[in-house]
């Protein structure tokens, strides 16, 4: 496409070639027809008049380029913008003639997974599980406000596929002290829940720790909240501590088999805050360690209100080549009557190296639930053992990874025995 | 017309060319041969003229890159140009600032959109001329060239307290 100063120049060029080639051709056609100096004049004139239209027309190219806005003006030529893939996207300053200003292109990330499970004796029989569908979107709405989703296509044990909203918020970032974000998300519980959603492809191991398992997996922490969330860097220099303030409708507990999420109403007046803080040291990149709080009020239907406490504390360091995730959950659950408070303690460490295209991993978990507690009740019990592993990148959307769980309790991973997941982006 | 479409060639090449070191060799008049080979194996980070930055810490860069810091200190959103994947300079910055190889990188920016910590990627220019100019024209705009690319359209920024053409700069296509 033409640029402004460029199609000014043709102008001129136009111009100038106009009227030098009509210059040129005069006398010879004078000499050939002898035309009368009247004829000359007109000719002159009209030369003139053409003259003038091409400089109005430069006007008219120099007066848009002075309206049009500076952004625009000075927009670099040829700039695609990396984002999801690292592969180029569409440019950055992208306009759809059907949008309202501001507003960029939506981008769709695919994860997927199929696993095939090998189990023990006594356990349940070999079969392959598909996994979930992740289709991640997100979009730049102008230069503070963005918006990220997922949406998970998933089966159950039943074999009928589902449709969930994982995440939907809108985001407004004004500066790196302050990003506040409201919708469905996931709690900043810990680190793994924050760090890692519903795509398998990023995760070293298989399968998300106990602890953090999805509500609808099993999952006994509140995974997802919806309300709002805040995070920002806090001014400390090198120590890099960051801050993040959460508060949500929290879980439902009302009735067993409830939606766990609250999405659209909440079973109480109260809502349920979730505080942390981080630390991202400048002299050891990919280090954090950080702690949160996280407290709400339960009531579940014929009984006591319940007053929920979930404390966590995490050391991880992660870097390409290296990677160690330690952490440690505490809930307590403490009935109004003042009976039964019980504490729920779990705990797990990841380790992993990668050599080449292998990263061969190995996680230890632990977790005990209190027979008494009164929202989890006596069905999970302790649970604990290891994981072993190794993650090859086939290709680098597409990994392969095979696993061998360990683990002892009632309440033990169904995926216990060998399991190969082939996990994927697109 | 051919020999014209040449002619204009060969000056933007020489305009290319003719940066840092040129500078250096011309006007300075006292630069030695290894400070203009260094100006051509280093790497400088560069900046639009209005911003009032002239020293960046190299952690702090690695965080601009990586998207954990976004704005410049007086609120300006920070825009990263890069070039492509397969560039020496783009190693070098990866290799040197982000500790990472390419694959890494690309990774490590998916999984920060992912977690919806980041808006928005570096934007990718295919020419260090086409670095120099988007950085020339965005004010908040950050990126990298050849040391001996650097032009008076932008500002070089000390790195660690030096700069491309001295010995002690540490981003450098090969290791020193």
């Amino acid at each position: 496409m033409m640029t402004i100063k460029q199609s000014r120049r043709f102008s001129y060029a136009v111009a100038c070639s106009i009227a030098l080639v009509m210059l040129a051709g005069q006398p010879t056609s004078a000499q050939q027809t002898r035309t009368p100096a009247a004829d000359d004049r007109a000719l002159v004139e009209q030369l003139l008049k053409r003259v003038e239209e091409l400089e109005q027309q430069v006007k008219a190219l120099q007066q848009s380029e002075r309206g049009a806005p500076a952004d625009a003006s000075r927009s670099a030529e040829s700039a695609t913008t990396v984002g999801l893939s690292g592969s180029t996207q569409g440019s950055g300053d992208m306009r759809d003639v059907i949008a309202p200003a501001g507003l960029g292109a939506l981008q769709i990330r695919g994860f997927s997974d199929l696993d095939f499970h090998a189990a023990q004796a006594g356990d349940q029989p070999n079969t392959f599980s598909l996994g979930q569908l992740d289709l991640f979107l997100s979009s730049r709405l102008g230069t503070d406000f963005s918006t990220v989703g997922e949406v998970v296509f998933e089966a159950g044990e039943n074999n009928a596929i589902g449709i969930d909203v994982e995440r939907i918020l809108l985001q407004y970032s004004p500066s790196d002290m302050f990003n506040v974000a409201a919708g469905r998300y996931h709690t900043g519980i810990g680190y793994y829940n924050a760090a890692y959603h519903h795509g398998n492809w990023f995760q070293t191991a298989i399968g998300r720790p106990f602890i953090f398992r999805f509500e609808d997996d099993g999952g006994i922490l509140p995974v997802h909240g919806v309300g709002l969330t805040a995070q920002g860097r806090i001014p400390s220099g090198g120590a890099g501590l960051r801050y993040l303030a959460e508060i949500s409708n929290g879980r439902g507990t009302r009735l067993p088999g409830d939606e766990p999420v609250q999405n659209v109403v909440d079973e109480n007046g109260g809502k349920a805050v979730n505080l942390a803080l981080l630390a991202r040291p400048a002299s050891l990149p990919g280090l954090q360690a950080g702690f949160s709080v996280y407290r709400d009020r339960l009531r579940p239907a014929q009984a006591p209100s319940i007053a929920e406490t979930i404390m966590a504390a995490h050391v991880v360091y992660q870097s390409p080549v290296f990677e160690q995730l330690n952490e440690a959950i505490f809930i307590r659950h403490a009935p109004a009557d003042a009976s039964r408070v019980t504490t729920t303690t779990s705990a797990y460490s990841q380790i992993s190296r990668q050599f080449g295209r292998y990263r061969p991993y190995f996680r230890y978990e632990y977790l005990d639930v209190p027979a008494m507690d009164g929202v989890f009740g006596d069905d999970i019990g302790r649970l604990y053992g290891p994981s072993v592993g190794v993650k090859y990148d086939a290709a680098a959307p597409v990994a392969l990874k095979l696993q061998y769980d360990r683990l002892t309790g009632r309440a033990r991973s169904r995926t216990n025995g060998l399991t190969a997941q082939l996990a994927f982006t697109f | 017309m051919s020999k014209a479409i040449s002619l204009s060639l060969a000056a933007a090449i020489v305009v290319s060319g003719g940066g840092a070191a040129a500078r250096l060799a011309t006007t300075q008049g006292t630069s030695s041969r290894a400070e203009v080979a260094a100006a051509h194996e280093s790497v400088a980070i560069i900046v639009n003229n209005e911003n009032k930055l002239s020293e960046l810490p190299i952690g702090e860069l690695r965080r601009m890159l990586l998207g954990e810091v976004t704005r410049w200190p007086d609120g300006r959103k920070i825009t990263i140009a890069m070039r492509e994947s397969g560039q020496p300079e783009r190693d070098a910055v990866l290799r040197l600032v982000c500790r990472m190889n390419d694959q890494d990188f690309t990774r490590y920016l998916l999984q920060a959109a992912y977690r919806g910590e980041l808006q928005g990627g570096p934007k990718l220019l295919d020419t260090s001329m086409g670095v120099r100019r988007f950085v020339f024209n965005v004010p908040g705009a950050i990126g990298y060239v050849r040391g001996d690319e650097v032009d008076g359209s932008v500002k070089v920024l000390r790195i660690g307290g030096t700069v491309p053409e001295e010995p002690a700069f540490g981003l450098t296509l090969r290791a020193r």
